[in-house]
């Protein structure tokens, strides 16, 4: 009885209610996390290798059904820690993805929109599954990069919302679903 | 004037500006490729320009509820003018805002319909099944080649794979194998099924042979999970984009082999017929752009609202603003108006305003400069006479006073204040009750003229008698109420009468005097001649008692006739015209000299001198002043004889009045003082309180003071006895002139 009371007092069923949204807007919520990220040169080349892990929110995924094309961007930055002062940035490189479903093949298309890279696949889990895996992406020259002081290398992915139709664009700034970015992640890169 | 073309300014470019993101916006949505780029910063550009109007009408209803605060003219006239804009600015917009918004989501909705939903469904459907027969025909083809791959492998299979690094621009257009297999039937069997590409592939699905109709091209391998699919036993078949080139069918079996164990795949690429890909790829299309329009439907029917509710906001605030604008200016004129009348009203003549238009206000901003024109020349006008009239006034030596109907003082001229011996200044605008109870010696002139300006509405004359501190004053005043429709009030005129009554009398007297003497003294001397005469002939031849009453009788006519001698000189010099000699002169010794000459012929009375040692040097006569001290003395002193202890003191000191150096002398005694009734008329001749004596003492003492433009007066002691006070100039002026006036005027 005193518990029924409580429940019925508008204050407690105001924070009710909240929880309760929290909690399924949390279920539904896109998420991206970055797993492992490191660098390497190659070919006198730095290259970057990473693993995402990208789960959809419902907004997204009812776009996708809907024959909207998602595109992803991952963002990658090479910075020189200052003392006292904030890091100096040394490169910035983008990189897009688009993913889209084909209804005729039922087939995830995923594009590399620098390359024009092609990937088809039958089940959406395998198409966020390749999206995840950053291999070996070139960022810039070694020479380009001073190679006497450490650096730190940063990445992170999130939804591109200026390439959803104009329409969209308002209720994907409003929704957390749209404007989920996994955050940096940041590695050591020693000279 | 320049802020506001400024302002104007920039609200003509915000107003420009959102009009253009406004349309920008517009063809954004409506999906143009160069605006949708741009959409969300137009979005922002437009909210912050919507902003920036808001601020602007928050600016200026700020203003006008501060003009309406502080009752400004023209400010209750620009709300209701900014608002009757607003209605009508207002409310046809929310009208067709409303019916707008109600278009767009019907136009929206009808966009779609089950009909055409369903045709395209079934479209792809058809597609699909299209597809999926041919991709199982193919798929039953690849399995074909892959059994024919087995039998036509040599017992001795050895396949390793490809490194396809070395394959990039090199490749051979049949085949590249390194294992044993006759790579042309690989390149045969591709020709023979019409596939683009046939690729043999491990476990890992590194190509291990391939054949493809393309040159340079690197084999396009499957995905992780096909081969995962692959190593679990089931093959794969797939309509799949390939860059550039459109469907392509893939497939994907395990290639049969029971030798080593070893898994291989082979892939065939198939492409799809140029038309059947081109109407699939139009059905994929259309179902597709369908399928995202239904998709964006509520979007689209927001982003239509919120753009048209940005253009009815837009709009709104434009219309806002323009009628506080609008208002503005045709208040401008009103205002400015109203603040030159304001100036007017105040006494600020000669206002004039900018004529900023032609119109209807333009011509009565100019009637009004015209108007203030007109007024500043007459109020100019009206000044010069006041000034001239206050400049008469000023010299006039009459007093004026002017009473307006309330009988408030409204003007008094310089001779006023000097007349009333009070500056008037202060009681001006002031009720004229005040008067006597600030300045008591004006009780009397007050008590006078009160009546004569509260119940006479004519002209009026009166004769008003004054005690100050120059003594005994008569003013002759003259009235008029003013009764004219501009002006109403009263006006008083008076002049000091005083010195000029007393020279009338004083000539009067002194006519009578010298006639008197003339007459009387003319036939005395040859009385006493014959007395003498009647005395010396007669009185030696007479005896007895007829001799003695002889002797008695012209002793007694000799005497009396130099009695009468004596009285006739006495007036005689009271009549005598001025013939003063002023020498420098210290008081001090002739007050000692002449009180111890009357100190030794009455020694029953104590006569005392209080004398200040510095007293200045004055120009007067000896004989006169002698004869002034005389009197003064002896009349104080007949004036104890019956004091039972009589003393007198005799002062003298300096003082100033009215800017002059005087020394003053005060014959004080403790007498009877002076009858109160003949306090206004002591110095008049025969005038006197003693019942012997010419009555023509005082007379003489105030001639003589006169003479050395003095003045006298006499008031009685407040214990006891009665005091004479004598101020004469240290230096006279003009000693030829008689300076009644002058001593007057300066003397107080």
């Amino acid at each position: 009885m005193p518990v029924y009371l409580k429940l019925k007092s508008p204050r407690t069923r105001i924070l009710l209610s909240l929880l309760i949204g929290f909690f399924v807007t949390s279920l539904y919520a896109t998420e991206i996390t970055v797993n492992k990220a490191s660098s390497k040169i190659v070919n006198e080349i730095y290259v970057v290798n990473a693993i995402f892990k990208f789960n959809l929110g419902k907004k997204p995924l009812e776009a996708l059904e809907n024959g909207i094309p998602l595109t992803f961007y991952i963002e990658v930055e090479f910075e020189q820690p200052r003392s006292f002062m904030w890091a100096k940035e040394v490169i910035r490189h983008n990189h897009n993805m688009q993913l889209e479903h084909l209804p005729l093949s039922e087939q995830y298309v995923l594009t590399n929109l620098a390359t024009k890279d092609q990937f088809s696949f039958k089940s959406l889990e395998d198409a966020l599954l390749k999206l995840g895996r950053i291999s070996k992406l070139a960022i810039t020259e070694k020479k380009r990069i001073p190679s006497d002081k450490p650096l730190i290398g940063k990445i992170r992915s999130g939804l591109v919302i200026e390439s959803l139709p104009a329409p969209m664009r308002i209720q994907a700034w409003l929704s957390s679903q749209w404007r989920a970015s996994s955050g940096w992640h940041e590695w050591e890169i020693q000279p | 004037m320049i802020g506001s073309r400024r302002s104007l300014l920039i609200t003509c470019l915000v107003f420009i500006s959102m009009l253009a993101t406004l349309i920008s916006m517009s063809n954004a949505i409506n999906d143009s490729k160069d605006f949708g780029k741009l959409f969300s910063y137009l979005l922002i550009t437009n909210s912050l320009g919507l902003l920036g109007l808001v601020y602007l009408i928050g600016r200026n209803i700020k203003h006008l509820l501060s003009q309406l605060r502080e009752r400004r003219p023209g400010a209750r006239l620009t709300l209701r003018m900014v608002t009757t804009f607003i209605l009508l600015a207002i409310i046809p917009l929310i009208i067709v805002y409303w019916f707008s918004t109600d278009f767009i989501r019907r136009g929206i909705d009808n966009w779609f319909d089950v009909r055409i939903e369903k045709a395209l469904t079934d479209s792809l459907d058809l597609s699909k099944e299209a597809i999926g027969l041919r991709m199982r025909e193919l798929l039953k083809t690849t399995e074909k080649i892959a059994e024919d791959i087995t039998e036509s492998t040599q017992s001795n299979i050895n396949m390793n794979a490809l490194d396809l690094s070395n394959l990039r621009g090199v490749i051979p257009t049949t085949v590249i194998n390194n294992f044993d297999f006759d790579p042309s039937k690989l390149d045969s069997m591709r020709i023979r099924n019409g596939a683009e590409e046939l690729a043999i592939l491990n476990k890992k699905g590194r190509v291990i042979a391939t054949s493809s109709t393309q040159i340079d091209i690197v084999p396009n391998i499957p995905g992780e999970s096909i081969l995962l699919q692959l190593r679990q036993g089931r093959n794969y078949i797939g309509l799949e984009p390939i860059r550039d080139s459109g469907l392509f069918i893939r497939a994907l079996v395990t290639i049969p082999n029971n030798l080593n164990n070893k898994t291989r795949m082979l892939q065939a690429l198939y492409p799809i017929a140029t038309h059947i890909n081109e109407l699939a790829e139009n059905v994929q299309g259309a179902y597709a752009d369908y399928q995202e329009l239904a998709y964006l439907r509520k979007p689209l029917q927001l982003s239509f609202t919120m753009t048209l509710t940005l253009v009815l906001l837009f709009s709104i605030f434009s219309a806002v603003l323009a009628a506080f604008h609008s208002a503005r200016k045709l208040i401008a004129p009103i205002q400015d108006l109203a603040e030159g009348t304001r100036r007017i009203a105040a006494g600020d003549y000669g206002k004039q305003l900018i004529v900023s238009s032609s119109d209807d206000l333009g011509f009565l901003v100019q009637s009004f400069n015209e108007m203030s024109l007109k007024i500043a020349t007459a109020q100019h006008e009206v000044d010069s006479q006041r000034s001239y009239l206050q400049a008469v006034l000023g010299k006039l030596s009459s007093g004026v006073l002017t009473f307006d109907s309330q009988l408030k003082l409204k003007t008094a001229n310089v001779s006023a204040n000097q007349i009333l011996d009070t500056d008037l200044a202060p009681f001006q605008g002031g009720r004229l009750t005040k008067l006597p109870e600030e300045e008591t010696q004006l009780i009397a002139f007050y008590e006078s003229i009160e009546p004569q300006l509260s119940h006479h509405s004519g002209d009026w004359q009166k004769q008003v008698v004054l005690f100050g501190a120059s003594g005994r004053q008569v003013l002759m005043c003259r009235g008029t109420a003013l009764d004219s429709s501009v002006e109403q009030g009263h006006v008083i005129v008076f002049d000091d009468v005083t010195a000029l009554i007393q020279g009338q009398k004083d000539a009067a007297w002194s006519e009578v005097a010298r006639r008197l003497a003339h007459e009387i003294k003319n036939p005395l001397t040859p009385i006493q001649l014959s007395a003498e005469r009647l005395r010396h002939k007669y009185l030696s031849k007479m005896e007895g008692s007829d001799a003695d009453t002889l002797d008695r009788l012209t002793n007694t006519i000799i005497q009396q006739v130099g009695t009468m001698k004596d009285m006739v000189n006495t007036f005689s010099d009271y009549a005598r015209p001025s013939q003063i000699k002023p020498e420098p002169l210290n008081v001090n010794p002739m007050i000692e000299e002449v009180a111890t000459l009357y100190q030794q012929m009455s020694k029953k009375v104590n006569i005392e001198l209080e004398l200040d040692k510095a007293l200045p040097i004055i120009e007067a006569d000896h004989n006169r002043l002698r004869q002034i001290l005389n009197n003064l003395l002896k009349n104080a002193i007949e004036a104890t004889e019956d004091v039972h202890q009589p003393r007198v003191n005799v002062l003298s000191k300096t003082m100033q009045s009215s800017g002059r150096d005087l020394i003053e002398i005060r014959v004080i005694d403790n007498g009877s003082g002076f009858p109160d009734d003949l306090m206004d008329e002591i110095f008049e001749p025969y005038v006197t309180t003693k019942s012997s004596g010419t009555g023509l003492g005082l007379a003489i003492v105030k001639k003589i003071v006169e003479e050395h433009g003095g003045i006298v007066r006499v008031e009685n002691n407040n214990d006891q006895g009665g005091s004479v006070i004598i101020r004469l100039p240290i230096v006279m002026e003009n000693h030829n002139v008689h300076p009644i006036n002058e001593a007057r005027k300066n003397i107080i």
